[in-house]
């Protein structure tokens, strides 16, 4: 038996993620959140039926590369952006007996979603300045 | 060989986790601070005296630094700056020839 794909919906990115662009990377209707690698990022999705826990990965665009985030019971995962760069994230449901979901991924408009309406995602990390400067 | 006061720049480093060196850029005052000011690397030193970097005994003036975190792929950061400070690292010159006057 196949799971159910999950819903995936930012609950909070601690950044400044009100600004939005066209990626002909990943299709022209995704939302970008923009932040610093500095703040965590949290995750939320919806439960799926028959879960008893979720893992969840991101994808580096810039390094083509898939990084293990960590798995939880919850539904929701914060997590700090390791680097800077373009991420997708994914989530999926584990279920009894090593059973597992496919990946919902945040660029998936079908399971992704942006203020309560669907819609592909991603995000974007920059790397954070340094505190105030002070002279002696 | 003159001797100049020393400057010393501090920070709170980044927050970001893949931060491998700061820069501090230096920019007359008259201008802000842009990624071509001139700019030294700090490594990961984040209290630094200036007065020590290469060129600087040149400067007599009001300046604009700003300091940037670099991470492992080479991107910057934004900067983080402060403004019209005053850094005077030529040292006056020193007195004329000293003679015997008076026995």
């Amino acid at each position: 038996m196949v799971m159910p794909k999950v819903r995936l919906v930012l609950l909070a990115i601690l950044l400044q993620c009100s600004l939005a662009f066209a990626d002909p990377l990943i299709g022209v209707n995704n939302y970008t959140y923009f932040g610093t690698t500095a703040e965590p990022v949290t995750l939320q999705w919806i439960v799926s039926s028959g879960a008893v826990g979720y893992e969840l990965r991101a994808y580096h665009h810039e390094q083509q590369i898939y990084i293990w985030m960590g798995s939880t019971t919850e539904l929701t995962f914060t997590y700090q952006l390791p680097k800077s760069g373009h991420y997708t994230f994914m989530v999926r449901a584990v279920g009894t007996g090593d059973k597992f979901s496919t990946w919902s991924e945040s660029t998936d408009p079908v399971v992704a979603i942006v203020d309560g309406q669907p819609r592909a995602w991603w995000s974007y990390g920059y790397v954070a300045p340094p505190g105030p400067i002070v002279i002696e | 060989m003159p001797k100049v006061k020393d400057v010393i720049l501090t920070f709170p480093p980044s927050g970001s986790p893949d931060v491998v060196s700061y820069k501090l850029y230096v920019q007359l005052a008259n201008d802000p601070v842009t990624y071509d000011s001139e700019s030294w690397g700090l490594g990961l030193n984040t209290t630094i005296d200036i007065a020590t970097f290469p060129g600087m005994t040149t400067k007599d003036d009001i300046y604009n630094l700003g300091v940037t975190a670099v991470d492992e792929a080479g991107n910057e950061s934004s900067f983080s700056l402060i403004n019209d400070v005053p850094l005077d690292f030529v040292a006056p010159d020193p007195p004329g020839p000293l003679s015997f006057v008076n026995g």
